[in-house]
């Protein structure tokens, strides 16, 4: 016997396959949906509230308050990781002899450190050299700023036909490094490494964002909480209180981050 | 009004247009939420999801395939996302036993049974639970499962089926016993 969709059962089968449907239709029927009060929500999102409604799930005020001190805890974490992230680029540039100008060379000594996540450590050292590289880029360098040009030349790598293999391969370095992030009780001389990878990461990241590949709203989304994480992991430098891994560990969970990397790799794959 | 009228007014920023696309969907977007979830906060949650991503990515809809079959491909996508990161299984085995065994009241053989295919259904892998659900307790076609799922309509066919046949398999043994 052929059922409708074209698949060969017995009678016994299609009993069966009957039998089976109406049971599982009975326990997973569904309840009346709240229509209005998730509407609420969807208009506060899309369409923005001029009176703001709090509607709070019972499982989402769960989670609010840890997920907002771990949001409070790595904004402060992008603010540094901004800091950092220019100046890696023009020291990358600039160290091609091929591409780097005297002027540039000279800007690029001035203002490079060791790592680009060192910075945060010293915040006012950081400005300071920001300053010097300013007035010295100010004075030697008649061409557009040099830190634009570099931003955009690698920038440009990931819009032209390549940027979704570049795409895949910071994806795929990003979810390792994500997955081999300490537990809370591991040694912590391990952070080091972890923490300027997670630097170099972030610099890729603040570039993708820039980019025509991060105008997808959801690659987008993903970036910038990669984003957040990446300058949150990138402070880790051997000092770390209890916490900071576990705040890590809270945001990766709260935005389903790791599972996303995963679907955008696919995705990012299968546009090569 | 049509839907690519209601399209273009909450393009431009109509609430009530967007009240009325989503009244048009979200029901059954939020049965198929909960069928694929049994659970009633994720099948809101992920609703609420699929039209907030549906809403905020409303510019790059091309209007090639209609707004109903577009929204249950992104709704599909949000659920089998939430279900890979939130690992609730066995809260849900749980409550649903429970759920089960008072709605079946003094029957223990018919809650016995919805249980262990209820199991069943879950120990599927996802690419066999998704067509089967779809197909055969929301009443999606497989033309509408294969563009949803990004496979081929016989593909849909092939998945349901199998699935049908490791639930009889569950059925079966049940019998036996």
């Amino acid at each position: 016997m052929t059922s409708g969709d074209g698949e060969s059962t017995s009678m016994e089968e299609e009993r069966m396959n009957e039998m089976i449907r109406q049971t599982l239709a009975a326990s997973r029927r569904p309840p009346e949906p709240p229509l209005d009060a998730m509407w609420l929500q969807i208009e506060e999102r899309v369409f923005g509230d001029a009176k703001p409604r709090l509607v709070l799930h019972t499982r989402a005020s769960r989670w609010l308050i840890p997920t907002l001190a771990a949001a409070a805890a790595l904004v402060f974490g992008v603010g540094l990781g901004w800091y950092a992230a220019p100046r890696t680029v023009v020291t990358r540039v600039v160290a091609s002899p091929a591409a780097a100008t005297p002027a540039t060379q000279q800007v690029a000594s001035e203002d490079a450190t060791p790592s680009s996540t060192e910075a945060p450590n010293n915040v006012a050292s950081t400005i300071q050299s920001r300053e010097n590289a300013r007035i010295q880029n100010a004075h030697s360098v008649t061409t557009p700023d040099s830190r634009d040009l570099a931003a955009a030349r690698l920038a440009s790598q990931f819009n032209d036909a390549g940027g979704g293999s570049e795409m895949s391969r910071y994806l795929a370095q990003t979810a390792v490094l994500l997955a081999s992030l300490p537990s809370d009780r591991a040694a912590a001389e391990s952070d080091t490494a972890v923490a300027t990878r997670a630097g170099e990461l972030l610099t890729q990241t603040h570039l993708l964002l820039d980019s025509k590949a991060g105008s997808d709203p959801t690659l987008h989304r993903l970036l910038e909480d990669l984003e957040l994480v990446l300058a949150q992991v990138a402070r880790l430098r051997g000092q770390r209180n209890g916490t900071d891994l576990q705040l890590i560990h809270q945001t990766l969970t709260a935005h389903d981050v790791l599972p996303r990397v995963h679907d955008a790799t696919i995705e990012a794959s299968i546009t090569d | 009004m049509s839907e690519a009228h209601l399209i273009a007014r909450v393009l431009e920023g109509d609430r009530l247009a967007g009240r009325e696309l989503y009244d048009a969907h979200a029901s059954r977007v939020y049965r198929l939420a909960y069928r694929m979830t049994c659970d009633e906060d994720m099948a809101r949650e992920c609703t609420q999801d699929t039209f907030i991503r549906a809403f905020s990515r409303l510019n790059g809809f091309r209007q090639e395939a209609a707004f109903g079959t577009w929204i249950h491909r992104i709704a599909v996508s949000v659920v089998l996302q939430a279900l890979r990161s939130q690992r609730r299984r066995s809260a849900r085995f749980v409550d649903m036993d429970e759920a089960r065994e008072v709605a079946a009241g003094d029957d223990g053989h018919d809650a016995e049974l919805a249980s262990r295919l209820e199991r069943a259904v879950d120990e599927l892998p996802e690419m066999y639970r998704t067509p089967l659900i779809m197909h055969d307790l929301e009443g999606y076609t497989h033309a509408a499962i294969a563009d949803a799922l990004s496979i081929a309509e016989g593909t849909s066919k092939t998945r349901v089926a199998h699935a049908r046949a490791k639930l009889r398999d569950t059925l079966t043994a049940l019998r036996d016993q």
